[in-house]
């Protein structure tokens, strides 16, 4: 007896369509998956037939086959198991073949029959619904999730005893549940109001959040770097209906989403400094790559605190996708692109003892390898280099994130329009060559641009990246034009540290 | 100064535990390099207890003779080194006794800045901005006024004062203390190459040298030697500048030292040497008078802003002379901030204000 069923597997962090298909046959009983399988797909067994047989259905005690196609595709996870499941109940007739038409399943199964939650629906069901299929089963823990996706009907399954009757139409299907409230809003709320003077750093922060440029600090600990670097993402835009599904699916693989609420907010990513290549650009096994940091941090701010005690070498390996804002991962025979569209920023000390300056004695050397973990193709990264000195106690507080965010948001704004039919989004992202149409420096402006370029021996790079500034600084204050105050504001957010 | 004698001299270096002090010894007693050469060869070196010459040494002395003379002939064939002794006419540094070397090796294009008076300017690696002006506008006005100034090709005061009379268009000695074919430190290597264009380059070490940690106080000392008066610009309480300051001390020459804010650790050294009793140098137009070699009566700096906008005035008056950061000076200017980083960049081109490590510094 032949069945098939369709389901998704994920693959980095898309999904791929998997056709399940069970044969069960005469012969001596034995259960065997071919198609690439992993380990966690092989164990399936036991789980499918404790489920089944704990919600009183039948086990074929003869020959069973299930192959997973296309079968050169890697399979991994416990996704498939409801699939096989309602294949074996298609095979042995019990359900008929027609209740699952054009529907995609995914799950995994408890001993007891119960329907478990699976990582990565979103990016599951996303892929089914391009693949035409119009109704998908999924955990119902998940279906909020899977809901998210347009044109799909979302039929929750709780248990397997309840899905099969729903699906001989014995049992009307649950209620998709709406999403838990407030589960991944994790760690306390921040405002920028906390933080006390540090207009240079502030206009930084706020240049960063909306031309999308990287931002380093550098200043003695006790500053205020950190504090201000993790107010970022209370500054940013929310993001577009784009922007927060690509969030939220790349998210929910790696099993940091589970309410199934749409994100909205730009993410903060902060790993430690002890992480490795791996954990900061993605990578992983052939059968299953992991996103890393970079591409968690997508759409939001990937936050390096003491960046000058990672590994020189995981800071270089963030070049490339800094640069394309796209990593490329490579494992045996695959290739994948994963997104790491995200903001950098990061925080330095200026020398290793981090002592206030009058304190410190550090020699120029022992300074001088400190600044050499930062290398200079990697320091060039970064459009806003800011030191930051400690506030004085009587600075007065500044403006709230909500305030600051409405300025923000005007200036992305701005940019959408002017950059629209171009295939970037911020100013931080536009090339060197169309620069001189979309970053235009006129009259007194360009003047003193080429005044600063001069004075500070700027690269091509440098200049570049100091009209780009000056272009979001325009957008901040609403102006069109970029003055001559906007490109000596941008330079001087270009400061030559740590 | 025959050739003989000079690549006799340099070969005195090249032998094990040659130092200063027993050189100048067996130097005396046999009258010459090449007559002490030939003492070694025969065995016939005074042993000298005092100047710690003993038979062992004498012994070693004599194996490497051949290597050594072979070596430094062969290195010298290809080098325009001027070989110096002790008690030679032209010998630049002040008779003293056995500490100071007893050869010097001397490379670069203007031999004639042994003739010429000479000032030592020296301090800290790691200089405020403030500290580097200053270096720079002593050495530029000393080698102004036809002074040498000389120094030790170390990063921070040492360097600025070396570019700046070179700048200034004078004459400039840098006193190395690796072997004179070992440019260090190695950012410098340009520097040394236009120290040897416009001055020279002394050294006590044999050719190929090393850098190490013991060599460079010892160095300190000949930068004393050679100068006539030496100016301490910024330097931390501990450091090689204090050992200069205190070689200079031995010598009695004359110290001056630049005053500073107790704020600042690189000012320490300096104020310390002032209750100690080293000359104050508050303007240094006075070394110039001090020294009496033809002041040119340049005025040292224009103390008035001039031809700046109103907005950078401001901001030169908010400093007062002390470094703050950008949004210390927007507090006190109550201008925004854009303003007062044009105002900044618009002192830094006139020369007025520098940044460094996040401050803007005036001067």
């Amino acid at each position: 007896m032949l069945a098939s069923v369709r389901s998704a597997n994920l693959f980095g962090v898309e999904g791929r369509v998997v056709m399940v298909e069970t044969m069960v046959s005469g012969g001596l009983p034995s259960y065997s998956v071919v198609g690439l399988p992993d380990t966690a797909v092989r164990e399936s067994r036991e789980r499918v037939r404790a489920a089944l047989l704990s919600s009183g259905l039948a086990w074929p005690t003869t020959r069973i086959t299930v192959n997973l196609a296309p079968a050169t595709m890697r399979k991994s996870g416990s996704g498939l198991e409801l699939a096989i499941a309602l294949c074996l109940l298609v095979a042995g007739a019990d359900v008929a073949a027609a209740a699952l038409e054009g529907t995609g399943v995914l799950g995994e199964l408890g001993l007891d029959g119960r329907v478990r939650p699976v990582p990565g629906v979103l990016a599951l069901v996303d892929a089914l619904a391009r693949a035409g299929i119009e109704r998908v089963v999924v955990p119902a823990d998940n279906a909020a999730e899977a809901a998210l996706v347009q044109d799909v009907e979302v039929l929750p399954a709780r248990t397997m005893g309840e899905l099969r009757d729903c699906l001989k139409d014995e049992l009307p299907w649950p209620e998709v549940p709406g999403p838990r409230a407030g589960t991944d809003d994790d760690g306390e709320l921040v405002d920028l109001s906390e933080v006390r003077g540090l207009g240079v750093a502030r206009t930084a922060l706020l240049t960063a959040a909306s031309g999308g440029h990287h931002l380093l600090f550098a200043g003695e600990p006790g500053a205020g770097k950190t504090m201000l670097a993790r107010r970022l993402p209370t500054v940013m835009a929310p993001l577009d209906r784009e922007a927060a599904l690509e969030v939220t699916r790349i998210h929910s693989v790696t099993g940091l989403h589970t309410s199934g609420a749409l994100v909205e907010r730009p993410p903060l990513r902060a790993p430690h400094h002890s992480a490795s290549v791996q954990a900061l650009v993605g990578g992983g096994s052939a059968e299953r790559i992991r996103p890393g940091e970079i591409t968690l941090a997508s759409r939001g701010v990937l936050f390096l605190d003491e960046v000058a005690e990672f590994a020189p070498s995981v800071l270089d390996a963030l070049r490339q996708p800094l640069e394309e804002r796209v990593v490329r991962v490579s494992r045996a025979g695959i290739t994948l692109e994963l997104p790491a569209a995200c903001i950098l920023v990061a925080c330095c000390n200026p020398c290793p003892c981090a002592r206030p300056d009058s304190q410190c004695r550090c020699s120029d050397l022992v300074r001088d390898r400190y600044r050499r973990r930062l290398s200079a193709p990697f320091l060039d990264r970064f459009d806003l280099r800011v030191r930051v000195a400690a506030p004085r106690a009587e600075e007065p507080a500044g403006a709230s994130s909500l305030e600051e965010r409405d300025r923000v948001i005007v200036a992305v704004e701005r940019q959408q329009h002017r950059l629209s039919g171009t295939p970037w989004r911020r100013n931080a992202h536009v090339a060197a060559r169309a620069l001189g149409e979309l970053c235009a420096l006129q009259g007194a402006a360009r003047l003193r641009f080429l005044d600063v370029c001069r004075d500070l021996r700027l690269s091509g790079r440098g200049a570049a990246c100091v009209q780009r500034a000056a272009r979001t600084l325009a957008d901040l204050d609403g102006v069109m034009q970029i003055s001559d105050e906007h490109v000596e504001m941008a330079a001087s957010l270009r400061e030559d540290v740590p | 100064m025959n050739r003989a004698r000079e690549i006799a001299a340099a070969t005195l270096l090249e032998l094990p535990r040659a130092t200063p002090r027993r050189l100048r010894a067996a130097l005396s007693s046999c009258g010459g390099p090449e007559q002490l050469l030939r003492a070694i060869a025969d065995g016939a070196v005074a042993r000298d207890p005092e100047a710690r010459i003993t038979e062992d040494i004498v012994s070693g002395w004599r194996r490497a003779l051949d290597a050594a003379a072979a070596r430094t002939t062969s290195l010298l064939a290809h080098r325009a080194t001027r070989v110096l002794v002790v008690d030679d006419p032209d010998w630049p540094l002040t008779p003293d006794c056995g500490s100071l070397p007893a050869v010097l090796l001397v490379e670069g294009d203007a031999y004639e800045a042994l003739f010429r008076p000479r000032i030592a300017v020296v301090g800290t690696r790691n200089p405020t901005p403030h500290g580097d002006a200053d270096a720079r506008e002593v050495a530029g006005l000393l080698a102004d006024a036809g002074a040498v100034v000389v120094s030790g090709l170390a990063y921070g005061i040492d360097g600025a004062a070396h570019d700046a009379a070179i700048r200034a268009g004078g004459l400039t000695i840098g006193v190395a203390a690796t072997g004179l074919d070992v440019a260090y430190p190695r950012g410098h290597v340009n520097l040394w190459s236009r120290v040897r264009e416009h001055g020279l380059i002394v050294g006590e070490n044999r050719f190929g040298t090393r850098p190490s940690r013991e060599i460079f106080p010892v160095r300190n000392r000949i930068i004393a030697a050679l100068a006539s008066s030496v100016v301490i610009v910024e330097a931390a309480a501990k450091g090689g500048a204090m050992h200069t300051a205190r070689a200079a001390l031995d010598l009695a020459k004359v110290v001056y030292a630049i005053p500073g804010s107790r704020r600042n650790p690189m000012a320490e050294g300096c104020n310390r040497l002032l209750a100690d009793g080293a000359q104050p140098l508050v303007d240094p137009l006075d070394i110039i008078v001090a020294v009496g070699c033809g002041a040119t009566g340049v005025p040292s700096r224009p103390r008035r802003l001039a031809g700046v906008s109103g907005a950078a005035r401001a901001v030169h008056r908010s400093l007062a002379g002390e470094p703050a950061t950008l949004d210390e000076v927007v507090g006190r200017c109550a201008l925004p901030l854009a303003s007062v980083a044009g105002a900044a960049r618009e002192l830094e081109r006139a020369g007025r204000l520098k940044r460094s490590a996040g401050k803007l510094w005036p001067l």
